[in-house]
């Protein structure tokens, strides 16, 4: 049998614990971002959130970097090594490659991520099961294998970037495994979330694919009377929502000072059926080094989060409110038209809802909560179309 | 809205010794103490640890901690009126067993730095331990079950530091968790007080103020270990280590208060002898002077209003705390005192 390519070998990454020890990271490649993987994986795994209702599904390109894997309850994978003092385990098993492409079609994903992940965890973890604490305090730098999945060609890079809105149902994990496959920019995907309220308190990933149909999406606010709108349509008419790599690590904490240049707009075209919708919510937990910048073809940002301030970047509009005025269209289009110019930093800190405008998009933001250093929890509300008085 | 001021908990213990199930039964039993003090969680935290309480409650048992730091803010409250924000993050139990520097393990460098800002560290001492005596000196088996000599360390390190950059302590509650475990009629309270200064020593020494507190979560299935048994979830005593915890963080605020308007009457007793002093002649360097010595005048007076409003307030808020701590042995640089002599402390 020929030789795998090296574009066919991966490291293995194993998150788990042990028996005896309560010491996580088993094997961890040191050759992806540390802070990166280590975020990705943090963030995926969730403390083992959810878990109990299912897997959930990664892909994540972070620099240099692709890594695919699953964090699931360890008995799904393992008939011995789940269980320690009586309490059910959890883990991330995973496969983290130098390049921008690769990864296994999510059909294949789903119907064997058994098999694979179980076979590097057995592997991983067979000789440290019962060591003590001191003896499991190491962890294994990972040799290359060969990727457990079969090679699918991908979507064409030239296609369409994807740009769903945040919470994406079951029946569309697939296209969007699929398409972030095709894709080159930083990024994550994590399909498996049990509600949209769980994605969101974990909301580290650009995507988040959410079990439960029913539960509320992050993509709010349809027009009344209107029926919901297919995902393809909401997507192009909807803002594209970049958390730039280091501002991803919601949950760590992590995120360094530098920003990397957003990536390219998402595609313009405006959609051929109904009407977009009047208003569009999030909840965002940025770490330091965030940006909210908006696909509109234009260079700038909505909001900028460096760890103390926040302030919006040179081309846009932006104001605060008066204390106490909610953040509502009206309010901000009164408030905007007379704003002398860009948001300038200010403590990032709940306290006066903040109005931003930028290349015919206006949005309302609200700071929730401020973890000084770390987190900021915000509410951003989005109306499309804005001019000021006399453009 | 009235203003509320920040306190932070660091909590040390060695795995299974209980710190999350101690959160939540805290939290449980805090929206349980009949209204005079009450904790609550922010937004969905409260919702995911409430549901989470619920399961021990309905037979079950928390999940393992990962190494991911699980961060709170709990908001603490006197009747209706809140008043502090409680920072809270709960580590793995072997955070304690790794390194923190470079090359080691980022929850554990997190864990140091929540100590070095804590007001108060919780210390967890499974009850499991002190079901028997356990003679004149800990046991190597004990030391490293309690994970007692990385915990010694990591208080020497905090305190030695905090020394050093004149700031205060931090308070240190000593929590004997699933204390349901201990025949408290067969072992005295004085008793297991004598072990643990043999085995945390540094909770005893010169400058600190200490506190030994049982609590428990109930009798769940009275191992320790395993799942509760369904309807066997009781908090009891949870409270006092938080109550004590914020008696001396208020006690702390109001004595650095206190420091700073000593220090801000001086300078404004400077001012006035300068004011007094300003020659007469050059007009206008002379005013100018003035009045930049009036402005700090001026800004000087607001600080000690909004200092002594805060120190007259914490102050209030430790005496209301006082009467419900009667019954928790403290000390002071490891002698016994009661509750009655901290209000000067």
């Amino acid at each position: 049998m020929a030789e795998p390519g090296p574009g066919r070998l991966w490291r293995p990454v194993v998150y788990g614990r042990t028996l005896r020890a309560d010491s996580w990271w088993r094997v961890r490649s040191e050759g992806a971002d540390g802070r990166w993987l280590e975020g990705t994986v943090l963030d995926a795994v969730a403390s083992g959130a959810g878990l109990a209702d299912g897997p959930r599904f990664v892909l994540a390109q972070g620099g240099r970097a692709r890594l695919v894997g699953v964090a699931c309850r360890t008995r799904e994978i393992s008939g011995s090594m789940h269980e320690a003092g009586g309490r059910e385990l959890y883990c991330f098993v995973g496969w983290v490659r130098d390049g921008r492409t690769g990864g296994p079609a999510f059909a294949d994903l789903r119907e064997s991520w058994r098999a694979w992940a179980g076979e590097v965890y057995e592997r991983a973890m067979a000789p440290v099961w019962a060591a003590t604490p001191f003896e499991a305090q190491r962890t294994d730098p990972g040799s290359p294998v060969p990727a457990p999945w079969p090679e699918r060609p991908a979507p064409a890079a030239g296609a369409a970037p994807p740009a769903p809105p945040v919470a994406v149902p079951p029946e569309d994990w697939a296209e969007l495994w699929d398409r972030a496959r095709a894709a080159r920019e930083d990024g994550a995907v994590v399909l498996g979330w049990s509600t949209a309220r769980a994605a969101h308190r974990t909301a580290g990933s650009v995507r988040l694919g959410v079990r439960d149909p029913d539960a509320p999406r992050l993509v709010a606010a349809q027009p009344t009377g209107r029926p919901p709108f297919p995902v393809a349509a909401a997507t192009v008419a909807l803002l594209v929502l970049v958390l730039v790599l280091g501002g991803a690590l919601a949950l760590s904490g992590r995120g360094g000072t530098r920003r990397p240049a957003p990536p390219p707009p998402a595609s313009a075209s405006p959609p051929p059926s109904p009407a977009p919708p009047s208003s569009t919510a999030l909840a965002l937990a940025l770490a330091k080094g965030a940006q909210v910048v908006v696909g509109t073809g234009r260079k700038g940002s909505f909001l900028d989060y460096d760890g103390a301030k926040v302030a919006s970047g040179e081309d846009t509009v932006g104001t605060a409110l008066p204390e106490g005025t909610p953040a509502t269209r009206q309010a901000c289009a009164a408030a905007l038209a007379t704003a002398a110019g860009a948001l300038a930093p200010r403590p990032a800190a709940p306290g006066p809802a903040l109005c931003v405008a930028l290349g015919g998009q206006t949005a309302g933001i609200t700071i929730e909560r401020a973890d000084p250093g770390r987190t900021l929890h915000v509410k951003i509300v989005f109306w499309p179309g804005w001019t000021r008085s006399g453009e | 809205m009235r203003e509320k001021d920040e306190a932070t908990i660091a909590v040390l213990g060695a795995p299974r010794s209980g710190k999350t199930t101690y959160q939540l039964a805290l939290l449980a039993g805090m929206t349980a103490v009949g209204g005079r003090f009450s904790l609550h969680a922010h937004h969905e935290d409260g919702v995911d640890m409430f549901g989470r309480w619920q399961a021990i409650v309905d037979g079950g048992q928390v999940d393992v901690t990962d190494a991911a730091p699980v961060r709170r803010v709990f908001t603490f409250s006197r009747g209706l009126v809140p008043l502090t924000d409680v920072r809270w993050t709960d580590f793995r139990g072997g955070a304690l067993d790794t390194k923190g520097g470079p090359g080691g393990a980022s929850d554990t460098a997190e864990l140091y730095e929540e100590l070095a800002r804590a007001d108060c560290v919780f210390v967890m001492l499974s009850g499991e331990h002190f079901r028997r005596p356990a003679g004149r000196r800990p046991g190597a088996e004990l030391l490293g079950e309690t994970r007692a000599h990385q915990i010694s360390r990591l208080i020497t390190m905090t305190c030695t530091r905090r020394h050093e950059a004149a700031l205060p302590l931090p308070a240190l509650a000593l929590l004997v968790t699933k204390a349901d475990l201990v025949d408290w009629e067969e072992r005295a309270v004085g008793d297991v007080v004598e072990e643990l200064r043999t085995l945390l020593p540094v909770a005893f020494g010169a400058g600190t103020r200490t506190a030994v507190c049982r609590v428990s979560a109930g009798p769940l299935n009275g191992t320790g270990q395993g799942p509760a048994q369904r309807g066997s979830a009781a908090p009891s005593g949870v409270h006092l280590p938080l109550l004590f915890a914020l008696a001396e963080h208020y006690r702390t605020r109001a004595i650095r208060l206190e420091e700073r308007l000593a220090a801000s009457a001086l300078r404004q007793e400077q001012i006035g002898r300068e004011l007094a002093e300003l020659s007469p002649r050059s007009r206008w360097p002379r005013d100018r002077r003035h009045g930049d010595l009036q402005q700090e005048l001026a800004r000087i007076g607001r600080e000690r209003a909004g200092d002594r409003a805060w120190a007259d307030r914490h102050r209030a808020e430790r005496r209301a705390l006082l009467p419900a701590l009667k019954a928790v042995a403290m000390f002071q640089d490891g002698r016994p005192v009661a509750s009655g002599e901290q209000e000067d402390g």
